[in-house]
Order: C-alpha cells, then sequence, then structure tokens
C-alpha cells in the first residue's frame, strides 16, 4: 500500500471527503467483527513476544504493534472497517513476527551445535 | 505503510487518502503479487508439507480477495485481503524453513557435553554405579529425541593381548547398549563398534591415562538413517523469498 504522488495535488480536505465517501461504498463488514479482530491481534503479538519476536524478529513484532495501535486509533474514530482491516493485518503480521523468531531460534541453535561439535573420534 | 503518530484530523486524512489511493489504482498490484507468492509456495513440495494450514488459508484469503474484486467490495478490502494471502504464504516459507533447520538440528552429530564416556574397570565390561548418571542422561536424551540414532564404540587400554582387548572393547559397547535399552531406548536405533585398543585418548603409561582408555564412546549422529543425506547448507532459508 503506497500513496500515489500523483494525488498529491489534492487539497487535503477535498482528499479526505472524497475518501471518506469512498470508505463508506467500500465498507462491508459489520461493525462485531472488527470488535473480534482487535483481541485476536493481541493475544498473536502477545505470543509473538513469548516466542522471543522482540529480539529475532522486530520488525515483524513492530509492524503488528503499529497496525494494533492504528485499529484502536480507527475504532475510536468511528472507522469501523478500517480498524478491522488493521487489526486482521496485525493479528497476521504477528504470527509472521512469531514464525520468523522460531526459525530464527533454530537457526542460531544449529549454528551453535555445528560450532560445538566436538571430534568424538580421536 | 506510513503510520500515523498525529492526532484524529492527521489520522484521518493519512488513512483516507492511502484508501483513496488503493482504490484509484486501476491494476491491483498486491493482488497479483500475492497470487504470484501463492502460486510459488505451493509448488515447492518443501511447503506444502510443513504448512499445509497457512497455504490453505493463503488460498481462501485470494479467492475472497478474487470474489471481492468480482463483486466490487472495493479496492481497500480486495487489497486488504490480499495482504492477508501475502502474509500467510510467508509464514509458510517460515514453517518450512523450521523444519529444515529442525531436521538439520536433529541430525548433526553433536558431543554431548561430557556425557558421552562410559569408563569401566581394568579388564571388565560391567556398568559402574559412577556411570549411571550418564547413562541416565544419554536415554534421557535418546528418549526425548526420538529419530536420534547413537552409536556407542567400546575402548580398552593396552593391557593384555589386543585380540582379547577388541572382545573386551565389544562387551563394554554391548553394556552401555543394554543399560540404554533396559531404560526404555529401542535396541534397532543403537549400533556398537569393537574399537579394541587401537584407539586410545591417553597415554597407557599412566593408571590415569590407562582409566581414560577404558571406556565406552556414545556418538549422536543419523548415521545409517534413511538411505538419503538430510543435510543441506546451514543458515540458508533458501526458502524464503525476502
Amino acid at each position: 500500500m503506497r500513496v500515489n504522488t500523483a494525488h498529491r495535488h489534492y487539497r487535503a480536505g477535498a482528499a479526505a471527503v472524497a475518501a471518506l465517501g469512498l470508505l463508506a461504498a467500500c465498507g462491508t463488514s459489520p461493525q462485531s467483527s472488527q470488535s473480534a479482530a482487535m483481541p485476536l491481534a493481541k493475544q498473536a503479538i502477545d505470543t509473538a513476544i513469548r516466542d522471543g519476536a522482540e529480539q529475532r524478529a522486530p520488525g515483524d513484532l513492530a509492524t503488528a504493534q503499529q497496525k494494533l495501535a492504528l485499529a484502536q486509533k480507527s475504532a475510536d474514530n468511528g472507522l469501523f472497517d478500517d480498524a478491522r482491516r488493521f487489526a486482521e493485518q496485525a493479528e497476521v503480521d504477528a504470527r509472521l513476527a512469531s514464525a520468523r523468531s522460531r526459525t530464527v531460534q533454530a537457526s542460531n541453535a544449529l549454528s551453535q551445535l555445528q560450532g560445538n561439535t566436538a571430534p568424538q573420534r580421536q | 505503510m506510513p503510520v500515523a503518530k498525529f492526532a484524529f484530523p492527521a489520522l484521518s486524512i493519512s488513512l483516507a487518502a492511502l484508501l483513496l489511493a488503493a482504490c484509484a489504482t486501476s491494476e491491483n498490484a498486491q493482488l497479483q503479487q500475492a497470487h504470484a507468492a501463492y502460486e510459488a509456495a505451493s509448488k515447492d513440495p518443501a511447503i506444502t508439507a510443513a504448512a499445509p494450514g497457512d497455504l490453505q488459508q493463503a488460498a481462501a484469503y485470494l479467492k475472497s480477495a478474487d470474489e471481492g474484486k468480482a463483486s466490487g467490495v472495493g479496492q481497500a478490502e480486495v487489497t486488504h485481503r490480499a495482504y492477508l494471502a501475502y502474509q500467510h504464504v510467508q509464514i509458510a516459507y517460515q514453517m518450512a524453513a523450521l523444519e529444515r533447520l529442525t531436521a538439520e538440528f536433529r541430525s548433526t552429530p553433536r558431543a554431548l557435553a561430557g556425557a558421552g564416556n562410559v569408563f569401566f574397570e581394568t579388564g571388565q565390561a560391567t556398568i559402574t554405579p559412577g556411570a549411571k548418571p550418564t547413562i541416565d542422561r544419554l536415554a534421557e536424551f535418546l528418549k526425548q529425541n526420538p529419530e536420534q540414532r547413537v552409536r556407542i564404540e567400546g575402548h580398552a587400554d593396552s593391557t593384555g593381548n589386543p585380540q582379547n582387548n577388541v572382545a573386551l572393547s565389544e562387551r563394554r559397547a554391548d553394556a552401555v547398549k543394554q543399560a540404554l535399552v533396559s531404560r526404555g531406548v529401542e535396541a534397532s536405533r543403537i549400533e556398537t563398534h569393537a574399537g579394541g585398543e587401537t584407539s586410545p585418548v591417553a597415554t597407557n603409561d599412566t593408571a590415569q591415562g590407562r582409566q581414560m582408555n577404558r571406556r565406552a564412546t556414545v556418538v549422536v549422529s543419523n548415521f545409517a538413517v534413511g538411505a538419503g543425506s538430510t543435510s543441506s547448507p546451514p543458515g540458508k532459508p533458501a526458502t524464503d523469498p525476502k
């Protein structure tokens, strides 16, 4: 997702109004599903932290945390579709952080083992 | 993706502009990218074996993105579903890498931090009470790593004649094997070898050196497991496209 530079010439206010109109048009999901998405995202982030993502997958974890914060802000502002999307993305980002962290951990363990392998035969 | 750190009006404009841009894009690049990533991953047997669930979820999100695109659910939602699909593919790659690393870890020969040697009295092949903790640790390790096989190499010091020492070293290896089997390790996972007196680890000129040589060494490795080699170059998650 990248903001196209072609849109720079829009005056901010006009853009906001136009976009909010489109947001309403794009909106499909009920408000209830975003309320389920946020706790799931929180849970996934907690799991990622337990999996050591702070040390081993900090980028993915930070993305998940930032999106969860954006989900909260969006919900506070009544943008419930945005809130749901940010929360759902935060959850999958956190799951990727967990998976990457476990892979890095396994890779580290393997390197350590291979580094420490003592010759057994004299 | 820009992360808004400002108050409501700026945030809403930022988000709105983002979604506007997404809605205005004629071709959904992210959806195409997700399709391509999924296609590549689903052709990789290592990934389909390691992460069928995540691939399935990716496929489901792709389908819902395609359907959403067709039914005019809005570009923002289509892009969102494509993103979820793409991330599930990335998770699948990580799972495959984890699986490969775990297999390699298990197949890497290792020294058991001093737990690999069992020592014997002169001319004897009886497990001494002092060796029992070592054997307990080995048995525990093997029970926790059910795919792991071991090779037990019996050795002797140079006391007596070499022929007898080969037989003695064989009895020592067998004694350790039996001790492991009696602790619940399958005999089929244990290979023994009689080293005789030809592989001393210390001098045979002193009592202390000879004690070091009257031993059975447990080598943990994946030798003789299956036909193919399980090892591949370490530290290369070759399946990760990032």
